[in-house]
């Protein structure tokens, strides 16, 4: 319960901070959100979703997929970039 | 003795050896439907990245024409969710029926506000023109927000049967997995949220 509390407090604050991060810094903001994203992201998956107490084959799926989905973002961008 | 979520309550479905060999199986379901929704989300973000990279300008004014106050707020919300349907499931492997039910029945609240504004926003948009297909950014923003959405409802669908499981005691301490098996479907909604939130509202606002 506390550790759900905890974790529920520190998702909102890190929210506030992506978007007081958003308004005060320029150049790094989409960094420091999508940086934000994934801790957040890490957050519900380990307390939330017990991922790291989830069988080794059941986490296996999902990584992948997040594996996947950074191969297709990355592939996309260089392309994209290098049609500039 | 048919009951909501398989056969007798205190017994696996035949065709499992016994009812752990049952909730592993679930689980193993679970975690690669997880893995296929979270692909299919995957075009959308490349789409995005590919965007972003193509046409940085458009992507921040299409992001200065949202509403950083709904988009936060709706972010809020569903963090908040995600909390509440963890303890939903805590306080039934405690044996706290009311309770589970109490915060499963703030979850759907919580996802039904998310939509409210979400439409609220879609509104606001189509009044002032910006419609799918207007723009690229706009056309994959009414796309990826919409399909989550979907997803909204469809977990909204899913936390309403489970409830209705716990009234029934289908669900309960000891044969709390249904359960489970849900809160992880919503918790990966949240997180989809969490990604899009950055993309479509975060920027030029300053």
């Amino acid at each position: 319960m506390k550790a759900y509390a905890g974790t529920w407090i520190a998702l909102v604050l890190l929210t506030l901070l992506s978007w007081s991060a958003s308004r005060l810094v320029t150049t790094l903001e989409f960094s420091i959100s999508l940086g934000i994203a994934v801790t957040k992201a890490a957050l519900v998956a380990f307390i939330f979703m017990h991922m790291g107490r989830a069988k080794a084959t059941h986490q296996a799926g999902l990584i992948v997929a997040v594996v996947l989905i950074l191969i297709l973002i990355g592939l996309s961008s260089i392309d994209m970039w290098m049609l500039l | 003795m048919t009951t909501l979520f398989g056969n007798s309550p205190a017994l696996s479905a035949e065709h499992f050896e016994n009812l752990e060999k049952q909730r592993e199986a679930a689980r193993f379901g679970m975690w690669l439907f997880l893995a296929s929704e979270t692909l299919l989300f995957a075009g959308l973000f490349a789409l995005y990245a590919a965007l972003r990279v193509r046409n940085p300008a458009a992507v921040q004014s299409g992001i200065g024409a949202n509403d950083i106050r709904i988009g936060t707020l709706n972010t809020l919300i569903l963090i908040s969710s995600s909390f509440t349907v963890a303890l939903s499931h805590l306080f039934l492997e405690a044996d706290r029926r009311a309770r589970s039910l109490a915060c499963l029945a703030t979850t759907i609240v919580l996802a039904s506000l998310f939509l409210v504004l979400k439409a609220t926003e879609y509104a606001a948009h189509i009044r002032h023109g910006i419609l799918p297909g207007q723009t690229q950014f706009f056309t994959l923003y009414y796309m990826t927000t919409a399909l989550h959405s979907l997803h909204v409802i469809a977990g909204m669908l899913v936390l309403t049967f489970l409830g209705i499981g716990i009234m029934r005691r289908t669900v309960r301490k000891g044969r709390a997995y249904p359960l489970e098996l849900g809160t992880l479907y919503w918790h990966l909604v949240d997180v989809i949220w969490i990604f899009l939130w950055p993309l479509y509202y975060l920027g030029s606002h300053g």
